[in-house]
């Protein structure tokens, strides 16, 4: 599975920030199968030095925000190699993350903390809304949300945010150690170095040994549920 | 959604009047306000700030097309930020609504000094009250764009525009007190419970870099006056740096009318660093009362619920973050039905700290060492033998330290000790022993490679290292303060300037004693987690606690 859907639902004023952006997002990313010449767009290389602990100047990272104001998001098909890591859910309990995604059961992972206050909320309520209007399918999929305010988000914390968003038992929040978290990131190639300078992006996954569908940039409650259903369709 | 026709002025004509007055003076007024009552002032503050709309209903919108919000987390504040002058996040600007952009056209030359940068292209006609409503309604920006999906289509009634259009008018429009158009004043203050030594230790790191700074500025300043017009509004950020030292005496219920006395003498735009060991509440209050900014001071006992109010930025909560985390490593290694003593001499630091830990362990005892006491071997004995624990807590300082390894010999030793890194900064005058564990929210020895910034500006200004925690602390106050005064540009708005900290700190190459400061917005307690270090096994085998 070494397709690539780069072109789909990019609105045209977004294509050249998308391009250089998601693109470079991926472009440190772990084990994908899709197309390396797409890599030459990412001249502007936000998320490579973003990537860096420290990152370089604000002024900077904010140049290329503003750039970036999704009206779309982008698709790829990506094959990610998770290390066994610990993580704990919003009840405290330890949560095996290799464990948790060994499953038939199909997944949909994002990123989120819950002091973000502008795209964090929308994500949220888009995870929320998708589960609404899919019923009783909502019900076969594992829901992850993972924090990557890891030492702010408490497990106490989650679960507060858990109960706002009326999360149902197969949602699962997930925080950990600082270094659990980074490392979960860059399995996923979602790290970015500073929270503040966290990106948009969703992992979908049929089933175990299945390849993900990475959604860069906010999906609507439609769009996922289309790609979701699209997934399924294909791998049953 | 209710979307009646707007009576407003001709938007038309007013852009192309805003336009001129751009050429003509930079930065110009908003133009002038169709008459606006307080209540509607006070109508647009509460939907900005808390989504309430004016008939008391919360918030509603479509976000990115379908996603049905509602409630407090549509509040504009959220993506736009209380001073309304924006942000970015997750790789998505906010632009900025204060009314004078918002009501202004924007040109790219405008637009470069607020966060969003160079390369925001962003040319757009002055809003009027039909464009705001459509903007708000449909998502179309005054050029007749559509907007980024994330900025929600709300549903609003024209009283809620109007309403909002008059406080966003308000909004970030004064200029900040403490500026004048040569200086920036800043106070630091020092509570009575400091000693000596700390607070000459941090006045010395603030002067000198508040020298080297004015230094550096004078050629800024000398550019400006030379500088081209249209780049004067950038320029004219740069001010000289002036620091009072607001000494506070007497009881801490006095300090607020020093405060206010204080400030009414000479206004400051932010109240940097300072130093205090105890209650620093009304610091805190005062802080809140006057929406000024009050960043990072040096202190044992921060105020707990800093994360209800806005203006104050503490570094940790203090002696408490060494209790919480204590009770959380016990609960997660089910040692919370134990048996534990904590010994304390008298301070409001302290005092919260044993009730907090108290709350999360219920058997034991509190002792407090009286006023005229010594602890010798024989005092600890004779305690150890009246109260026997499974483990001892002591929140003391190093002089009271003297004989408490005699805590170890016997049939009545604690399983395992335990003391606060913050009254003891320097481990090496602690007393051999080989149940001792301290809680240490810093850099272990060998971590402290950060520092090295510190020691080598220090050697060059001709300060000698000496409390170092406190040094760290307002060296680390100074640069940040330094940092985001220039990302705010002339944008001397004391809530932008916090929004920025909030935005910058996980991304600065800070110099600090703590292993990791990481805000976000509404963070008011950067250190989040502390070592549980046992003395006598190698410092990495110590356990970094979050609790
Ligand atoms: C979830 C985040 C979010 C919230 C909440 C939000 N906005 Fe926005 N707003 C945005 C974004 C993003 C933009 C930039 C859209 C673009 O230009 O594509 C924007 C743009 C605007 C603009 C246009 C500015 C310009 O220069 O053209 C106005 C006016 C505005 N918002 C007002 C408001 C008001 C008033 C509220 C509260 C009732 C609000 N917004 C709430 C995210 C938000």
């Amino acid at each position: 599975m070494n397709t690539t859907d780069h072109t789909t639902r990019l609105h045209l004023r977004t294509l050249l920030c998308a391009l250089g952006f998601g693109i470079a997002t991926l472009a440190h990313g772990a084990d994908m199968g899709h197309d390396h010449a797409m890599h030459d767009h990412s001249m502007h290389d936000h998320a490579m030095h973003a990537a860096a602990p420290q990152a370089a100047s604000m002024e900077n990272h904010e140049h290329h925000m503003q750039a970036m104001n999704q009206t779309g998001y982008q698709r790829a098909v990506v094959r990610y190699t998770l290390p066994s890591l610990q993580l704990t859910d919003s009840r405290g309990q330890p949560v095996d993350v290799a464990q948790l995604l060994d499953t038939d059961r199909p997944l949909a992972v994002n990123f989120i903390f819950t002091s973000c206050t502008t795209i964090c909320p929308i994500m949220s309520a888009t995870f929320a809304q998708a589960q609404r209007q899919m019923g009783v399918d909502a019900r076969d999929i594992q829901w992850i949300s993972i924090s990557i305010d890891p030492e702010y988000d408490t497990p106490e914390r989650l679960s507060a945010y858990a109960q706002q968003l009326d999360a149902g038992a197969n949602w699962h929040f997930l925080t950990g150690d600082l270094d659990s978290i980074i490392a979960v990131q860059k399995a996923f190639a979602v790290y970015r170095g500073d929270k503040m300078n966290h990106a948009p992006t969703t992992l979908l996954r049929a089933g175990r040994h299945q390849p993900w569908v990475r959604l860069d940039g906010l999906t609507s409650s439609a769009e996922l549920v289309q790609e979701y259903r699209q997934l399924a369709a294909a791998t049953h | 959604m209710r979307r009646p026709p707007l009576t407003a002025a001709g938007g038309w004509l007013a852009a192309l009047t805003a336009a001129l007055l751009l050429l003509a003076v930079l930065p110009s007024k908003a133009a002038p306000l169709p008459d606006v009552s307080a209540e509607q002032i006070a109508a647009g503050k509460r939907l900005y700030r808390e989504g309430r709309t004016g008939d008391g209903t919360l918030l509603r919108a479509a976000v990115r097309s379908d996603v049905a919000m509602r409630g407090a987390g549509l509040a504009c504040t959220n993506c736009h930020r209380r001073s309304g002058l924006g942000s970015s996040e997750g790789g998505i600007g906010i632009p900025p609504i204060a009314g004078n952009t918002l009501f202004m056209a924007q040109s790219n030359n405008l637009v470069r000094n607020y966060s969003q940068g160079e390369l925001s292209n962003i040319s757009r006609p002055a809003y009027t009250l039909q464009t705001l409503a459509r903007a708000l309604r449909e998502g179309i920006n005054s050029s007749g764009a559509p907007m980024s999906p994330l900025m929600p289509r709300f549903d609003l009634s024209d009283a809620d525009i109007a309403a909002v259009a008059a406080y966003l008018r308000t909004l970030s429009a004064a200029p900040a007190e403490g500026i004048t158009e040569h200086e920036m004043h800043f106070a630091t203050v020092l509570t009575p419970d400091a000693t000596p030594a700390e607070r000459e230790a941090m006045l010395e790191v603030m002067k000198a870099y508040f020298v080297r700074k004015n230094a550096g500025t004078r050629g800024e300043t000398r550019r400006a006056e030379r500088a081209p017009f249209h780049k004067e509004w950038t320029y004219s950020a740069y001010r000289k740096w002036v620091l009072h030292e607001w000494t506070l005496s007497g009881p801490p219920a006095t300090w607020a009318g020093q405060l206010d006395a204080l400030y009414r003498k000479q206004p400051v735009f932010v109240l940097l660093g300072g130093i205090g060991r105890g209650d620093w509440q009304p610091v805190h209050d005062f802080c809140e009362r006057r929406e000024l900014p009050c960043l990072f001071p040096h202190l044992n006992a921060p105020p707990p619920h800093a994360e209800r109010d806005f203006y104050s930025v503490y570094f940790s909560r203090g002696l408490r973050l060494e209790a919480e985390a204590l009770a959380a490593h016990w609960r997660r290694n089910g040692h919370d039905g134990e048996t534990l003593l904590q010994v304390y001499r008298a301070g409001a630091d302290r005092e919260a700290a044993v009730a907090l830990l108290r709350a999360a362990v219920p058997g034991g005892e509190d002792h407090r060492i009286a006023a005229g006491d010594t602890p010798d071997a024989a005092y600890w004995k004779r305690l150890l033998r009246r109260v026997q624990a499974d483990r001892v807590v002591l929140w003391l300082e190093a002089q009271d330290l003297d004989g408490v390894a005699a805590l170890e010999d016997g049939a009545h030793a604690p399983a395992a000790i335990y003391a606060s890194s913050t009254l003891l900064p320097d481990p090496a005058l602690l007393p051999a022993m080989q149940r001792l564990h301290l809680l240490h929210p810093y850099q272990l020895p060998g971590q402290e490679r950060q520092l090295a910034r510190l020691r080598v500006w220090a050697k060059q200004a001709g300060i000698q290292p000496r409390e170092l925690r406190v040094q760290a602390d307002a060296y680390f106050a100074v640069t940040l303060a330094g940092e985001a005064l220039m990302h705010i540009r002339s944008n001397l708005s004391r809530d932008y300037l916090i929004e920025r900290i909030e935005h910058m700190t996980d991304s600065m190459l800070y110099t600090s004693t703590y292993p990791r400061l990481s805000l976000a917005p509404g963070q008011r307690y950067a250190a989040k987690g502390a070592y549980i270090w046992h003395l006598a096994a190698d410092a990495d085998t110590a356990q970094w606690v979050v609790p």
